[in-house]
């Protein structure tokens, strides 16, 4: 396997290290999550550090994939907010979308202008997405959208939704379901937040009322929107597709720069976390590569991804919260190893769950009987 | 609830599963209530009806007037819906008020104990824990009881307990280093059947809940990944609850303390471990609803998360078990 030229990469590694050292940004008082990481997403762009693999004509760098890796593991090194998690709503985009939808959606989502939700899940379609029954009636010039969506992230702060809906028959399971960007502030949308384990509004419902969109909004072909879901969770499954890589190496940063090194317990856990962390980095590197030599969409071995960087998520916090020790949890220091730990409880569930990852891995990749 | 004859099927007697139903049944109406203040104190209200706010008051022979075994069935049926009537901390101050003799004003206490709840309270490092309804709070300081005043809120992470900075304190009494350890040992008995119920409690939802939400055209719990998580946790809470029962019984035994006080160790040193893996499992039985603030299962993950530490964490637990086996 060839990684590809090392002296670009780390001259690319160099210079962006040099770049984050003066550029790291931290929030505002009272700044939202959200608000704060497109502002951060923005810097990125303006350094020149985003959409790293994208074609230029939409404001990309049509480097290698492997430099996303570098740019999580700097970003996360740097102890800087997480890279952008552009790749995986984009990708739909860019291998369904007519040249109009690519023009009109890509640099804005490049350059952090633009923020997407996602609108797949519904209240009877967790796992079971196929079960879908928001619906896209035809009609004249486009569609009139109705249904409801639970649990899409920063919907309340997002600009356009990737978002699933049936075009076939109410029955039809995986077939007839369409995709869509629609428009966040078009009539009929509502949006009801929902507040999170960690306290803070982080997804939300959304209920499309007769929603008008029109037919330029509908990504690839009527009744085809399967394969188009499946490329976006595939993503979705990616620790550098996400940017959690350098989510996690910014916080085992910060957890070793407040642990006791002295404690021999204390460095046997940070070094278990460190070579778990590290594999990850590796093994995405890996991915990234087989994507860069082969045309085929990622697939299932992205459950793989999912189950790593999940188990990492999972680890990471589990002992951050052992090591921060009760001042995490009793009031005396930030409660943010409490809410990251919460959230990472979350990992196993969102982006398809630990469950349905391992049926997949184990009907899929292992090829076992269902 | 298709898991409740295993909860009961360890008690020893019908005193036992009539105390079980009662707490139960007020447990049952604490879960309809919210983590107000203000409901805390309805809770309070009946447990103290109950009589089951008395449990470790001495009769005119001396006697507790339940078993530590009692004590725990009751704490644990409360811990389920993770009641924040301040149940744990009030039972263990009136032990350590019985086992002591210091003078019971009659205020109602709870327990002091060092900001990292990893031990009694220290000079200078001091926070009141359970403290719903308390008008003090107990420690056992340099060999003494001392009472402490209770101060402002302390915002922390088990929003279903109230902790309280201290105020002025002042000394009960002396107390013996043997006294002393005995209170510990109930305690750690006290604090396991706590975790034990904050567990338990959830996972039988869990269950439930994967017996009625359909995904695929079925209800979860048809999948084997889905039984699988519930049944391993179904073995930590079992297993929990046999070191319970077993600790539970020497300590009201009474005829050997190093062993009970060593079972008790291992018994609080687990469920310290167990109780949020095994609540860890219900999130994920729950799936998206369990991350959210309105679903309880965030309430239990916090208590158990902080009740862990109580008294000793799995961390601090583990050593002194390993120390002791040594020895
Ligand atoms: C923090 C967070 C953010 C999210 N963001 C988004 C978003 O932006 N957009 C969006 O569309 N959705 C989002 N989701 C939704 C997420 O994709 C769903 O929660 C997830 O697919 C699981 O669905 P569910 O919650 O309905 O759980 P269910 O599907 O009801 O699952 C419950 C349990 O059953 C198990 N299970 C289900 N089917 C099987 C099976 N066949 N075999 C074995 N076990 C099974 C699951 O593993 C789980 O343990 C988010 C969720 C979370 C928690």
């Amino acid at each position: 396997m060839d990684f590809g030229d090392t002296e670009d990469v780390a001259r690319f590694r160099r210079r962006l290290r040099d770049w984050l050292a003066d550029n790291v940004i931290v929030p505002e008082p009272g700044e939202p999550e959200p608000m704060f990481l497109k502002r951060w997403h923005q810097v990125l762009y303006r350094g020149g550090w985003v959409g790293l693999a994208w074609p230029k004509e939409y404001g990309g760098q049509e480097l290698g994939n492997v430099y996303d890796v570098v740019l999580n593991e700097e970003v996360g090194a740097a102890d800087a907010p997480d890279a952008p998690r552009i790749g995986y709503l984009g990708r739909a985009l860019l291998q369904w979308g007519t040249d109009e939808q690519k023009d009109r959606y890509l640099p804005g989502l490049l350059n952090g202008d633009d923020f997407w939700c996602q609108g797949f899940s519904e209240p009877e379609a967790g796992s079971d997405l196929a079960n879908i029954a928001t619906r896209a009636t035809p009609g004249e010039g486009g569609y009139r959208i109705t249904g409801q969506k639970v649990w899409s992230t920063y919907a309340d702060y997002a600009d356009h939704c990737l978002l699933l809906a049936r075009t076939g028959p109410a029955d039809g399971r995986h077939k007839g379901i369409s995709a869509f960007v629609v428009a966040m502030d078009a009539p009929g949308v509502r949006i009801r937040p929902i507040v999170a384990i960690t306290g803070e509004s982080e997804f939300s419902e959304i209920f499309l009322d007769e929603v008008a969109v029109p037919e330029a909004a509908r990504i690839g072909v009527e009744g085809d929107g399967w394969p188009i879901a499946m490329m976006t969770v595939a993503y979705e499954r990616g620790a550098a597709d996400v940017g959690y890589l350098s989510k996690f190496g910014a916080a085992l940063q910060e957890l070793r720069a407040q642990s006791d090194l002295d404690d021999p317990a204390v460095c046997t856990e940070l070094g278990r976390l460190e070579v778990h962390y590290r594999v990850l980095g590796q093994h995405v590197r890996r991915r990234l590569q087989e994507r860069e030599s082969s045309d085929a969409l990622p697939g299932p071995e992205m459950s793989v991804d999912k189950i790593l960087m999940t188990s990492v998520d999972q680890a990471l916090h589990g002992a951050a919260l052992r090591l921060a020790g009760p001042a995490a949890l009793s009031g005396q220091v930030n409660p943010e190893w409490l809410r990251r730990y919460l959230y990472g409880r979350a990992a196993s569930i969102y982006g398809g769950s630990e469950q349905v990852q391992l049926n997949i891995i184990a009907q899929r990749l292992l090829g076992l009987p269902r | 609830m298709s898991t409740a004859p295993h909860r009961g099927s360890l008690d020893g007697s019908d005193e036992d599963s009539l105390l079980r139903s009662t707490a139960g049944a007020i447990a049952e109406r604490c879960r309809s209530g919210s983590s107000e203040a203000g409901d805390h104190l309805r809770c309070r209200a009946a447990l103290a009806d109950a009589g089951l706010l008395e449990l470790r008051s001495r009769d005119e022979d001396g006697a507790p007037l339940a078993t530590a075994t009692q004590a725990g069935i009751v704490v644990e049926e409360l811990a389920r819906s993770t009641c924040g009537a301040g149940l744990a901390g009030t039972t263990i101050a009136a032990e350590l008020l019985a086992a002591t003799g210091a003078p019971d004003t009659g205020d109602a206490a709870t327990v002091a104990l060092r900001a990292d709840l990893e031990s009694w309270a220290e000079p200078g490092d001091a926070v009141v824990w359970d403290a719903a309804g308390a008008a003090r709070a107990l420690a056992v300081v340099d060999g003494s009881v001392v009472a402490y005043a209770t101060g402002s809120e302390i915002a922390q992470a088990d929003i279903s307990r109230t902790l309280l900075a201290t105020g002025s304190s002042r000394t009960l009494t002396a107390v013996e280093a043997a006294t002393a350890s005995r209170v510990i040992t109930f305690a750690h008995l006290v604090l396991t059947a706590d975790l034990l119920g904050t567990a338990s409690g959830i996972l039988d939802d869990a269950v439930a809940y994967a017996g009625t939400r359909v995904q695929f055209g079925k209800p979860i719990g048809t999948f084997q990944a889905v039984q699988h998580l519930c049944a391993r946790a179904f073995v930590q809470v079992e297993a929990m609850r046999s070191s319970l029962v077993y600790a539970s019984w020497l300590f009201d035994a009474d005829h050997d303390r190093r062993e009970a006080e060593e079972a008790a160790l291992v018994a609080k040193a687990y469920a310290s471990e167990v109780a949020v893996e095994v609540i860890e499992a219900a999130v994920q039985v729950f799936g998206g609803i369990a991350i959210t603030w309105e679903f309880p299962a965030h309430l239990h993950l916090r208590r158990a998360l902080l009740t862990a530490r109580v008294l000793g964490g799995p961390a601090v637990l583990q050593r002194r078990v390993l120390s002791r086996s040594e020895g």
